[in-house]
């Protein structure tokens, strides 16, 4: 089914591909076919973590304002509170992905024992909830200097 | 499904086209690597230099060892297409139209890295982190300007066989996030993570009154995260220097402006090169 449907497509093309480029493509079309139907399978194009807007978005609280913050969408200066994450175990903490849980935090590649002391010290304090892609990209740096 | 076919349509034609149009314009100022290097910043600073991807001289054949790594990779889009609905002769068509970059210099990926491994005698290639999204405005022959955010992010670049060389071609899908960020305010003052969540200075339309709703789709901002895909085909490669170089062709959205509009598919070639560690 997969190769009638690219042939379908390659047929439709054709009106798009310019001359020169016909005679010198078609080794690089088979290649190409064969390339792109072996990952067909892989791509799922139409799966894309949006954030839909949420009014309230429920999780605001976890932000840095009170004292338990949300791991997977706090912003890195809100480690400043606590005394001895900033900027170090902070930077770790925010440019690693998401976390299933808070112990999930001591599996960050490349933290030493001193820094999974810290990390043990404030862990009451932390929580990992849904990422939220909109909040998950400013967790370097938002925009707020304060 | 749709982006990878027209990826499989244009990218053909595209690949072999980007690829002529590479050696064409091989223009006097493209310089290698290791002589960017070795000028001063005030060389570079004003000539546009920044802005364009090394060249790299050469057809050897790189096989990356365990544990190897893409750095300096440097993405420079030359061509854009914005996909288009052409009337002709009472029946509309899908077509890329090329549109104009209004960006001026700051359109190139540069620094980006991320790890290399083989999987199944294949080598893959994953993005971690650089310059890796730039945001662009495209110009339509109509006048119509679309705004993309031109990026890699979370690139997952499968290839063809275990060894760069010429004719090596990886490709694989990217995220593209919201060419507006959260904390942008529209000029009626809303805002994704931040701002009002209606229009308040049409008092009679507030929250929940009748009239609100056909202002939704402003009212209402999302973070919209789209995928796009690049396919890249390495033509040169430097075993000395342990740099590639080549061509790409990518496909993505662009701006949705937060939801409020339905974004255009983009199509862009270029020139890429990159280090391997």
């Amino acid at each position: 089914m997969k190769l009638a449907l690219f042939a379908a497509l390659f047929t439709t093309a054709a009106a798009f591909v310019t001359p020169s480029a016909e005679r010198a493509s078609v080794a690089l079309q088979a290649e190409r076919r064969e390339f792109l139907s072996a990952l067909a399978g892989a791509a799922a194009l139409a799966a894309p973590m949006a954030a839909n807007a949420v009014r309230d978005y429920d999780n605001v609280g976890y932000l840095g304002g009170s004292e338990i913050v949300d791991v997977n969408n706090a912003n890195v200066r809100v480690y400043l509170k606590m005394p001895g994450l900033y900027p170090t175990v902070a930077g770790k903490i925010a440019t690693n992905g998401p976390y299933k849980s808070v112990a999930d935090l001591y599996n960050i590649p490349g933290l030493s024992g001193k820094e999974k002391e810290l990390i043990k010290k404030y862990e009451s304090r932390f929580t990992a909830l849904e990422p939220s892609a909109d909040y998950v990209i400013d967790r370097i740096n938002n925009g707020l200097y304060r | 499904m749709s982006l990878k076919e027209d990826l499989a349509n244009a990218g053909k034609a595209a690949l072999v086209g980007a690829l002529a149009f590479g050696m064409a314009t091989a223009p006097a100022h493209a310089l290698t690597k290791s002589e960017i290097n070795s000028l001063s910043y005030l060389q570079v600073k004003g000539t546009g230099l920044a802005n364009r991807c090394a060249e790299v001289v050469g057809e050897d054949t790189i096989t990356p060892k365990a544990g190897a790594r893409l750095v300096d990779m440097c993405i420079e889009p030359k061509a854009w297409a914005v996909e288009e609905e052409i009337g002709r002769a009472g029946k509309t068509e899908k077509k890329f139209v090329n549109s104009k970059v209004m960006t001026r210099q700051t359109y190139t990926l540069e620094g980006i890295e991320g790890s290399l491994s083989n999987d199944g005698g294949k080598i893959v290639f994953r993005e971690e982190e650089g310059i890796d999204y730039a945001p662009t405005t495209v110009q339509l022959p109509g006048g119509e300007r679309v705004p993309l955010l031109f990026t890699v992010k979370e690139l997952v670049a499968k290839g063809d066989g275990p060894a760069f060389k010429p004719g090596f071609q990886m490709g694989g899908n990217f995220n593209t996030p919201s060419y507006r960020t959260g904390l942008f305010l529209d000029p009626k003052g809303r805002g994704g993570t931040t701002g009002y969540d209606m229009a308040v200075a049409l008092p009679a339309l507030q929250s929940g009154e009748e009239g609100d709703d056909e202002l939704f789709k402003e009212n209402n901002k999302t973070f919209d995260v789209t995928t796009g895909r690049i396919e890249m085909e390495v033509n040169k490669v430097n075993a000395e220097e342990s740099e590639i170089g080549g061509v790409f062709v990518a496909t993505q959205l662009g701006d949705t402006d937060m939801g409020s509009k339905i974004p255009k598919k983009v199509l862009t070639k270029g020139i890429f090169y990159a280090k391997i560690e």
